[in-house]
């Protein structure tokens, strides 16, 4: 088979990044954690296993959907940044081969994590209430996943050269993968089982599609798994959920009969998106190989929407002025794209507030939208830090830097400061138009108001140093992004609650009731990990830059 | 009237500098002067030591033991004056390939604190110097590999450092480049610059630098003048003669004095080594001359900087 050397060239290379084994030992961990969680909030009860499992699944489910495309979207377009994808052409391998070689050894790799996570899986089977077929009904699903994950990894991966441009590629490809995925089985539930599973009169194509997602992805297994046992299931009454949609059918297993096969069609039809998307991605890289000057038309592009045209010459002293201020951190924002960055997000958030304020309900819901845009910027932040370093140190500007008289304290602030301008304007418009909303909404701004405000700034002010640490700390974007998401936001979040648990195990009469002395105690708590973790990170930070133990990837003359 | 030239005054000078990475020693103990205005060569195979040295002198690695100066500054202590009064270029290009050039020189003065009024004519003086004015507006990923190279040269000259720390600067050129290279760098020089510039174009080099420095294992073999360096391995020199008349009573003439340690024939020519390290060797014309042969042709095998470090190093590394 000629795809057996680039397989084993890839599963070898896999092997030797310690990403591979960092994101294994998470996945674990994470499941792990998913587990105690369960276990803290519901007891680990008999018969519990079944409510155990599907938070698992949904825990798998969306792993995969997470990491697979971010892991599979740099496979193509790295080979044709290091010049090496020219080389394979050389010799007999076509296009579809090299892709067949990276899915299958992408595939595997995410299969490793499959494997890191099923111990935890079967935690659930030991505890009972888990049924053959809703395992089955599981795995099928999170294999289709899998399925169009890699799908829309690879994609990503054919279709540009640049890394950043990559990663972008694979979130838009994931999305569009994940709305195919959840459309082809709703699809499916409508024409292709035996029967149709939906009672059609009820729901309109695009409702069904809600109830297939919560199937998929959300607490459909979970539920499936609970009422299995019940003597009028699923004909007896079905409270909430995706149930309401489905036509009532006497015999359970009958019923879950019918939902299987819907999966096992979806995981058909799945392997040959996969396939469709191979082919496509071969014939991408087949065409697209060769270095090739712009075409007109991208030029004309990027003269048209990509260079200033108005106020050109207060743009130019606008820059000036920031790099005579603050060098460093004028490299955040010299680019178009870093500019792109500021004023994009703060379009979005005009536009999304100006969309959302017409919606009757959104005053129901406001709190839950504010914290996920809130989630989202604070996303955005960590994903610009965490690459920020990493030019620096690919191109070798930062030993250049570093022997310049911006010593190692200016690097720092000055990409902080940076990365604080470029996010500014989009954090301010949005903490004030939350406070000002719920003003309106409560007449004051509340106290979990208050707490989510605390807990933004302060992330806001102490993720760039969180990724800029990782920036330089890991070679690989993606343990850095991942590691500054955990330390920065979800380390804080945890440790406190893990902390009390662990000292309520050890020392029983000890009162972990903290102080009220302000509103915020929960969230002050929360403030002072992520402080002390980037007060750690700001310190290695400095050390590592301080003694230049951080690696080079250089581009040698 | 006094003609005494006045005593060369240091501008860099390191004594027992080591650097440990790990277990093993990059440099072990290195004592080198590098005087104002020379222009210094500093020659090695791969891995003997040589960027190590320029990285401490750059101020970019501390060494693990020993000291360095930079025109009275020392290197760990005075890291931020070392940083003003030099200026390093590393063995890779270190640039934003999105950048255009002018963009790039505008940073790194900006780095270097240059007021922006100024900027804007140092970075053109600059790019005059090293012949770049044209591609001003260019992207630096358009330009080519000797581009670049320049490129890397004018960033190092932005904030008109006294002392230059090239790190092959001349390697992955084509012949013009180098040449062209060499030019600038000469040009520097007389601007009174001082250069220390490492590289493996020994040919080069030999005609370039006043002064050289052979490194090898992190240790010092060899620090002075280039002719020195010559002179110290004449031992054993080769002449090659060609006489019209009977050679091999030539051969004869030659081997019953004392001064040739051997004599013989090669491709109708003589080749004759001497024993001595005089450099003077007419000794092998009065020989032939008063023993009743022709001499034709009297030439010395002069010894090259390339035959100099072959043979003093034996391209070992740490």
């Amino acid at each position: 088979m000629i795809v057996l050397p680039v397989i084993a060239r890839e599963l070898r290379a896999s092997a030797r990044q310690p990403m591979t084994y960092y994101v294994r030992v998470l996945g674990a961990g994470a499941a792990l954690g998913a587990c105690l969680s369960f276990g803290m909030d519901q007891d680990f009860g008999p018969n519990m296993g079944g409510e155990l499992f599907g938070t698992l699944h949904i825990f798998v489910f969306w792993a995969i959907w997470i990491f697979v495309p971010f892991l599979a979207a740099d496979c193509i377009s790295r080979e044709r940044r290091e010049s090496t994808l020219g080389l394979l052409f050389l010799t007999r391998l076509r296009g579809k081969d090299i892709v067949i070689a990276k899915g299958f050894a992408h595939g595997l790799r995410a299969a490793t994590l499959s494997i890191a996570v099923l111990p935890i899986m079967a935690i659930p089977l030991l505890m009972g209430g888990v049924s053959l077929p809703v395992a089955a009904l599981s795995t099928l699903i999170n294999l289709s996943a899998l399925c169009w994950a890699l799908s829309a990894g690879l994609m990503a991966s054919s279709w540009t050269k640049s890394r950043v441009g990559a990663l972008m590629g694979a979130v838009l490809f994931a999305g569009l993968a994940l709305i195919l995925m959840v459309a082809t089985t709703a699809r499916l539930a409508f024409t292709v089982t035996p029967i149709s599973l939906v009672n059609s009169s009820d729901l309109s194509f695009l409702e069904w599609c809600g109830e297939t997602f919560a199937l998929l992805g959300g607490n459909g297994i979970k539920e499936i798994s609970s009422r299995m046992g019940s003597p009028n299931w699923p004909s007896g009454p079905l409270p909430i959920g995706f149930w309401r949609g489905f036509t009532p059918i006497k015999i359970p297993f009958g019923f879950i009969g019918h939902v299987s096969w819907m999966v096992s069609e979806l995981a058909v039809f799945s392997l040959l998106a996969l396939l469709l998307a191979i082919w496509l991605a071969g014939r991408k890289t087949r065409a697209s190989w060769q270095e090739k000057p712009p075409s007109v038309a991208r030029l004309w592009w990027a003269k048209t929407f990509c260079t200033p045209r108005l106020w050109t010459s207060l743009l130019n002293r606008w820059m000036q002025r920031k790099l005579q201020k603050n060098p460093i951190g004028w490299l955040e924002q010299r680019t178009w794209s870093g500019r792109l960055v500021t004023w994009g997000w703060l379009a979005v958030l005009i536009s999304v507030y100006s969309a959302v304020l017409t919606y009757p309900h959104f005053f129901r819901e406001e709190d839950q939208f504010h914290s996920a845009m809130a989630w989202m910027l604070a996303g955005s932040v960590a994903l610009s830090a965490a690459g920020s370093f990493r030019r620096e140190r690919d191109s070798g500007v930062m030993e250049l830097l570093l022997v310049s008289p911006v010593n190692e304290w200016g690097i720092i602030f000055g990409r902080v400061r940076g990365l604080w301008a470029q996010f500014l304007p989009a954090f301010a418009l949005l903490l004030g138009l939350w406070a000002y909303l719920s003003h309106l909404d409560y007449g004051v701004v509340g106290d979990h108001h208050s707490n989510s405000f605390v807990f933004f700034t302060s992330s806001f002010l102490c993720l760039p140093i969180i990724g800029l640490y990782y920036s330089l700390r890991f070679r690989n974007f993606m343990s850095a992004f991942i590691s500054t998401l955990l330390v920065g936001l979800l380390l804080p979040q945890i440790l406190p609650g893990l902390l009390a648990y662990i000292l309520g195990m050890l020392l029983p009469g000890l009162d972990l009731t903290i102080p009220t002395y302000f509103h915020f105690t929960g969230t002050s708590v929360v403030v002072a990990f992520q402080l002390i973790l980037t007060l750690k990170c700001l310190r290695s930070l400095h050390h590592r830059l301080q003694n230049r133990t951080f690696s080079f990837e250089r581009t040698a003359r | 009237m006094s003609t005494e030239t006045a005593p060369p005054i240091p501008a860099v000078q390191t004594h027992g500098l080591t650097r440990m990475y790990g277990s093993i020693a990059a440099l072990s103990g290195l004592d080198l002067t590098v005087n104002k205005g020379d222009l210094f060569g500093f020659i090695g195979s791969n891995g003997a030591g040589k960027t190590t040295t320029l990285r401490i002198l750059a101020t970019f690695l501390a060494p693990s033991a020993g000291s360095a100066q930079i025109l009275g500054y020392d290197v760990v202590r005075d890291a931020d004056a070392v940083r003003h009064v030099i200026g390093y270029m590393p063995d890779f290009f270190g640039v934003y390939k999105d950048m255009e050039v002018t963009e790039y020189l505008d940073f790194f003065g900006a780095c270097y604190k240059i007021p922006t009024a100024q900027r804007e004519k140092t970075v053109n003086d600059v790019l005059e110097l090293v012949g770049l004015s044209e591609k001003k507006g260019s992207l630096i990923g358009a330009l080519s590999r000797g581009m670049q190279q320049r490129l890397g040269l004018a960033r190092v000259l932005i904030h008109d450092p006294q002392l230059l720390l090239l790190d092959e600067p001349a390697s992955g050129l084509d012949p013009r480049a180098r040449i062209e290279m060499m030019a600038i760098l000469q040009e520097l020089q007389r601007l009174g610059k001082t250069i220390i510039i490492s590289s493996h174009i020994l040919s080069e080099l030999q005609t370039l630098c006043n002064r050289v420095a052979i490194i090898e294992k992190g240790r010092l073999i060899y620090s002075g003048p280039v002719q020195g360096v010559r002179d110290q391995m004449s031992q054993g020199r080769v002449i090659w003669v060609r006489v019209s008349s009977d050679s091999a009573k030539a051969i004869e003439l030659l081997k019953s004095r004392t001064e040739i340690a051997d004599a013989a024939a090669s491709d109708g020519e003589i080749k004759v080594t001497l024993a001595g390290t005089d450099p003077d060797h007419s000794i092998v014309a009065d020989i032939l001359v008063h023993g009743g042969a022709k001499l034709i042709e009297l030439r010395e095998d002069e010894i090259g900087l390339e035959e100099v470090f072959m043979r003093v190093t034996r391209g070992e590394t740490q």
